[in-house]
């Protein structure tokens, strides 16, 4: 038996035991690193990552994600610190998740109502960085594609002067990313900071009413550094006198919100809703409710059209 | 009258109105909302107090000095600007309680009430504060509304 011949039958069995399980799938962000992504002998999806500086680290299981054995998780990167991951869950619909040097691993969700036949592979291209073709064999066995463009975006700072004690501020970013993400608004957290003020951390919010600020607020709101004139500053803070979860008031040309330590997962969505011009509505199933994010029936909270169109409208998405 | 759960959901919001909301309670709320400073929960109990501080008549003292004591501190601060808004003697004696709490935010916020309230007995606290607290921001604050109150 020649050298070659044996290497065939080598790739042969490589190829069977690789059809039996599940296919595993690495992209390279950056010259000197890897991600890899496959779905677990228990049905879980996993990742694990190598860089040059500091090796492998151990497999983890990605957004508690899951998906059928021998399901394929394509993987692109559109740019060197994003990634975005495709794979056919065990429900038979199409799931997304992104992980973002910024903001670490989002949580999945289904694609434009996508479906597929068990173990599908979704095909993802990125022909540049701000948009994506997926392509897909349906349930019924034609192929679908759908695509997703980066039109538009809201930058946001962070500035904090408490962190949060309910809610993590980590998470009332992704719920708020989550929320926006579905109207097709990326929620671009452009820097981060710390306040030491403590006159401040309980702030006085007077009324809270649109085009009307404290002498306090306007001091707070003094501090933008790092922000454009159209990014939204903002604030986590301990509390506002009156206690509220948040406030959305700010002077003319210092688009702000302040977030209190007992606000809900949702509240910063909803005050950066107001920054957008959103007003409040008497629907539980939606972000801009008035009777409070932390009564919220079926997360993620809804936009409705006219909304989206305000906030595509303000001059602080773009 | 309100039923407790009717008062936690008015109060339960992200953003709500206390002065409309203190007229259309009025203090026949009180029990209830004293039942929601007794539950504990900072998020329900901070706004609870202040709305008895701004109904202010009844026992609404008495709330806002449970509130006082409580051991959150986002309630604290509550009642330390709820205190603003009670009748002079309860003002005066909450007030009096939180310049003395061991947290330095919650004796800010308590100087702004005392600076509001202008009473002699609060003027020679923060006169002392603004010597002796061991929080810088507390004695350079204390300094400055001392200041202030000597010249009203
Ligand atoms: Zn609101």
């Amino acid at each position: 038996m020649g050298c070659g011949e044996r290497l065939g039958q080598l790739v042969q069995r490589l190829r069977r035991r690789r059809g039996a399980r599940s296919p595993i799938t690495a992209v390279a962000r950056n010259p000197n690193h890897l991600d890899l992504f496959v779905t677990g002998t228990d049905g879980k999806i996993y990742s694990t990552w190598w860089d040059q500086s500091v090796g492998w680290v151990n497999w983890f299981n990605v957004s508690g994600g899951a998906a059928a054995l021998g399901s394929e998780i394509t993987a692109i990167a559109r740019n060197p610190n994003h990634l975005d991951l495709f794979v056919t869950g065990t429900d038979s619909r199409i799931y997304s998740t992104w992980w973002d040097q910024s903001s670490g691993w989002a949580n999945w969700f289904n694609v434009s109502g996508g479906a597929a036949a068990l173990t599908s592979p979704i095909t993802p291209i990125a022909r540049n960085p701000d948009h994506l073709d997926l392509f897909v064999t349906g349930t019924d066995g034609r192929i679908y594609s759908t695509w997703w463009d980066q039109s538009e975006a809201v930058r946001v700072h962070v500035k904090v002067l408490s962190e949060p004690t309910t809610i993590s501020r980590a998470q009332m970013t992704q719920s708020m990313r989550d929320v926006y993400a579905g109207v097709g608004i990326d929620v671009v957290i452009a820097s981060e900071e710390t306040l030491n003020l403590p006159l401040l951390n309980d702030l006085d919010v007077g009324t809270c009413v649109v085009g009307s600020t404290t002498a306090e607020q306007n001091d707070l709101f003094g501090h933008r550094n790092n922000a454009g004139a159209n990014d939204i500053c903002v604030y986590f803070l301990r509390s506002t006198v009156p206690p509220l979860n948040g406030c959305a008031a700010h002077p003319d040309g210092r688009p702000a919100a302040v977030i209190t330590s007992v606000a809900s997962p949702w509240t910063m969505g909803h005050e950066c809703g107001h920054v957008l011009g959103l007003v409040h509505v008497n629907d539980n199933d939606r972000l801009m409710t008035g009777n409070g994010t932390w009564n919220i029936t079926n997360p993620p909270p809804d936009l409705i059209q006219s909304e989206i169109n305000t906030m595509i409208a303000s001059p602080l998405t773009s | 009258m309100a039923t407790l759960d009717e008062v936690r959901k008015e109060i339960d919001k992200d953003e709500l109105d206390y002065p409309e909301l203190a007229l259309a309670l009025g203090p026949g709320a009180l029990p209830q909302l004293q039942a929601l400073v007794a539950e504990d929960e900072p998020r329900i109990a901070s706004k609870a107090a202040y709305l008895a501080g701004l109904i202010s008549e009844g026992n609404a003292h008495d709330i806002v000095a449970m509130a006082a004591r409580s051991r959150h501190d986002v309630v604290r601060v509550a009642a330390a600007a709820a205190a603003a808004k009670l009748p002079a003697q309860h003002a005066v004696s909450v007030t009096s309680q939180l310049l003395s709490d061991s947290e330095a935010g919650v004796r800010i916020r308590a100087m702004k009430s005392a600076a509001a309230i202008d009473e002699p007995a609060l003027a020679a606290r923060m006169k002392t504060m603004s010597e002796q607290d061991k929080d810088p921001h507390v004695r350079s604050y204390a300094t400055g509304a001392y200041q202030k109150m000597r010249q009203q």
